[in-house]
């Protein structure tokens, strides 16, 4: 019998010898665990776990195409740079969301500084009437676009926990340890954000 | 029933909605919901928001988001390796931070100038002490940096050159292959070499424009090398550069190579009539080409060069960190100690040396070593073993060393003597003239001495031969006994 052992031919196999399984299958922890022992093909699992989830919140807060993909690869590349130092203290979506909600606030400050040295042609008030009218007035069916502009209305600091809660699902715990906040705080601005939101949809919740 | 603000309204609905509130927290917004139709209106709207939220439309997925960001990390990994020790975002506060500190680095610097300057001569010293290890201290004078091309051509020839002006001490240097090369320092009293210039070599040499170019360039070189080939320090301690021991050499070769045949042999006899210390080899001597052996011979070095350095105690071969060209460029200036004082330096060297020597003798005989050395009173001598310095193939050159005109003495004497052939008559007297050269006391000592133990050789075969034919004369059995006294 030869009891050589055969290299793998690919990082699933290793992996799942590693792990006693198939590693597809494995928990966060466990792929965690054998990236910061060296396995950094792993990474590719973790990634692909949850790509959308992390593109969906980018696209939550800034309704743009253009910029999910640049933004969602510099959140994982941040990810996989910290991921060495991850102590397990928090779950490692919890933790990914949180590096993907600086990295968006991040993106947000840059466009406000952008936007404070950009030369502002028109008055504000004019160009908001004229989204209004193009919001509001629209087919039923386009509800999801006018729930995505509602949302735009909504400042930043409000709308991230209403998209974190109505849209992932999150728990209140988890929204305060993405936005490093207290729950009291969570709570408070999640229900003055769907309050807000309230008002911005008033239209198309009276059909 | 409770009451509500607006604002609490709203937050309590909010956790109404998530389902966050207690069982009395719940039954009490109940009742007032079911009581108030606004309030029942609200939740209605955010279950409604709520539900939207939840249904809202996903954005497509990427198939090929692991491609693109596994090929960004490897461009960026790359890039943040190669250019910057930290993450760019923080360039533009790296940058900010940059300026301000060169301006502050360029404020302080100016503003402590003086101290600064103090400190950084005290450590540039620092630094030159522990590189010349102690060796080379104070000003330091380099001993040729003014000569002329005469100069090096009388160099060439005898490998001597004055040390000081009047011409009171010489350095000689002599390259011998078997003995190696030796560094001579010392008094020139009559030994100092006849003169000679460039214009007495082209007089008889009669080189072509384009020759006497080449040659002065050769010269120009010869002389460059010579400028940086020799120091003396205040702390009285003399660095030659061993390859100027070579240098000589390399130069009548290279002016060799420039000339065609029969300039060749012009130059030949300019050599021998001047009694130089080398004569051509009439063999291997390529036709006229450009001279680039010099430069071929002893390439460029870094400030750090090596020489043999002598000191009243020691005689060291060593890496020195002399920024040479700085050292001759500035001949003269800031130079404390000036070359008239040398030959008074130089003679108390030799002296220290001799008297230190001197004792060293006494204790036990001086081993073999790479470097040896000797001297007198009025001079110095540094003998440096061939491995030492070990000849590459391009170190060949087409002089060689002539052989010396040493004082000749010669003996002339006759020596009288009376034949004992005892078939001739005896008492006839002949004689022999023995006449033969020597050099000195000890070659007449040695000559002397060879011709006695060849005599006496000979008077024995002489000897034996005479009693045998005695005994053939005399009757058989009556031995007579051999004169043994028939010296004359």
């Amino acid at each position: 019998m030869n009891e050589t052992k055969q290299k793998p031919d690919t990082t699933s196999g290793m992996l799942a010898q590693a792990a006693g399984g198939t590693v597809t299958h494995k928990s966060d922890e466990v792929l965690i665990t054998l990236f910061q022992t060296g396995e950094r093909d792993v990474f590719r699992l973790l990634v692909e776990r949850y790509q959308e989830r992390v593109r969906n919140i980018i696209y939550s807060i800034f309704h743009e195409q253009a910029i999910i993909d640049d933004l969602a690869q510099e959140v994982f590349i941040k990810a996989y740079e910290a991921l060495p130092r991850f102590r397990f203290e928090s779950s490692f979506y919890t933790w990914l969301y949180r590096i993907t909600v600086n990295k968006s606030r991040d993106e947000l400050r840059k466009r406000k500084v952008r936007r404070f040295f950009a030369i502002q042609p028109f008055d504000d008030s004019a160009e908001k009437e004229i989204a209004d009218t193009l919001v509001f007035q629209g087919p039923r069916e386009d509800a999801q676009e006018l729930i995505t502009v509602g949302l735009k209305k909504v400042p930043e600091k409000f709308r991230l926990p209403v998209i974190l809660k109505d849209i992932e699902g999150m728990s209140y715990d988890e929204i305060a340890e993405i936005m490093q906040c207290e729950i009291g705080t969570v709570k408070s601005r999640l229900s003055r954000g769907r309050a807000m939101l309230r008002i911005a949809l008033r239209p198309l919740l009276e059909e | 029933m409770k009451q509500y603000s607006q604002e609490e309204l709203s937050r309590w609905l909010s956790e109404y909605l998530d389902g966050s509130l207690d069982v009395g927290e719940q039954t009490m917004l109940e009742e007032y919901i079911s009581a108030h139709p606004e309030a029942a209106k609200e939740l209605r709207e955010l279950r409604q928001i709520k539900h939207l939220l939840a249904a809202k439309k996903e954005v497509p997925p990427d198939p090929f988001f692991w491609s693109r960001l596994s090929a960004r990390m490897d461009s960026d990994v790359e890039e943040e390796r190669n250019l910057l020790p930290f993450s760019r975002k923080y360039v533009p506060l790296a940058s900010a931070m940059g300026i301000l500190a060169f301006v502050a680095i360029g404020v302080t610097v100016f503003l402590q100038r003086e101290p600064i300057l103090e400190y950084l001569s005290k450590q540039s010293q620092a630094v030159k002490e522990v590189y010349e290890g102690g060796i080379l201290k104070g000003a330091v004078l380099p001993l040729f940096a003014n000569i002329d091309n005469d100069k090096v051509l009388q160099y060439a020839l005898f490998g001597t050159l004055p040390l000081d002006a009047k011409a009171e001490t010489a350095l000689r240097v002599d390259e011998q292959s078997e003995k190696g090369y030796h560094i001579e320092v010392g008094m020139t009293a009559d030994r100092l070499p006849p003169p000679v210039t460039v214009k007495e070599l082209y007089a008889e040499v009669l080189p072509t424009m384009q020759q006497r170019l080449q040659i002065d360039s050769v010269l120009d070189e010869a002389k460059a090398k010579i400028a940086k080939g020799a120091f003396y320090s205040e702390n009285n301690a003399l660095a030659v550069d061993p390859e100027l021991t070579k240098l000589n050499r390399v130069v009548l070769s290279d002016i060799a190579s420039v000339l065609a045949p029969v300039q060749r042999q012009r130059f030949d006899r300019f050599l021998n009539k001047r009694n130089s210390s080398y004569a051509l080899t009439k063999e291997n001597i390529p036709t006229p080409q450009a001279p680039r052996r010099l430069r071929s011979a002893f390439p460029e070095q870094p400030n750090l060069h090596e020489f043999v350095v002598m000191t009243a105690d020691s005689t060291v071969v060593t890496h020195l960190a002399l920024n040479i060209d700085s050292l001759v460029r500035n001949q003269g200036i800031d130079v404390p100690m000036v070359a008239s004082e040398l030959p008074a330096r130089l003679e108390n060297l030799m002296k220290a040396r001799y008297e230190r020597t001197a004792v060293a003798r006494m204790r036990r005989a001086e081993p073999q070593r790479a470097l040896r050395t000797t001297g007198e009173e009025d001079f110095f001598k540094v003998e440096i073993a061939p491995r030492f310095f070990p000849d590459p193939e391009s170190m060949r050159v087409w002089v060689t060393p002539r052989l010396k005109k040493e004082k000749m003495f010669r003996f002339e004497f006759r020596v009288e003597h009376r034949d004992v052939n005892v078939q001739s008559e005896p008492g006839a007297v002949s004689s022999v003239d023995v006449e033969f050269d020597f050099r000195g006391m000890d070659s007449l000592m040695r000559i002397l001495t060879e011709e006695q133990l060849k005599h006496t050789e000979q008077f024995r075969r002489a000897d034996s031969v005479f009693r045998a034919r005695t005994r053939d004369h005399e009757q058989p059995g009556r031995v007579k006994k051999a004169d043994t006294t028939g010296r004359e």
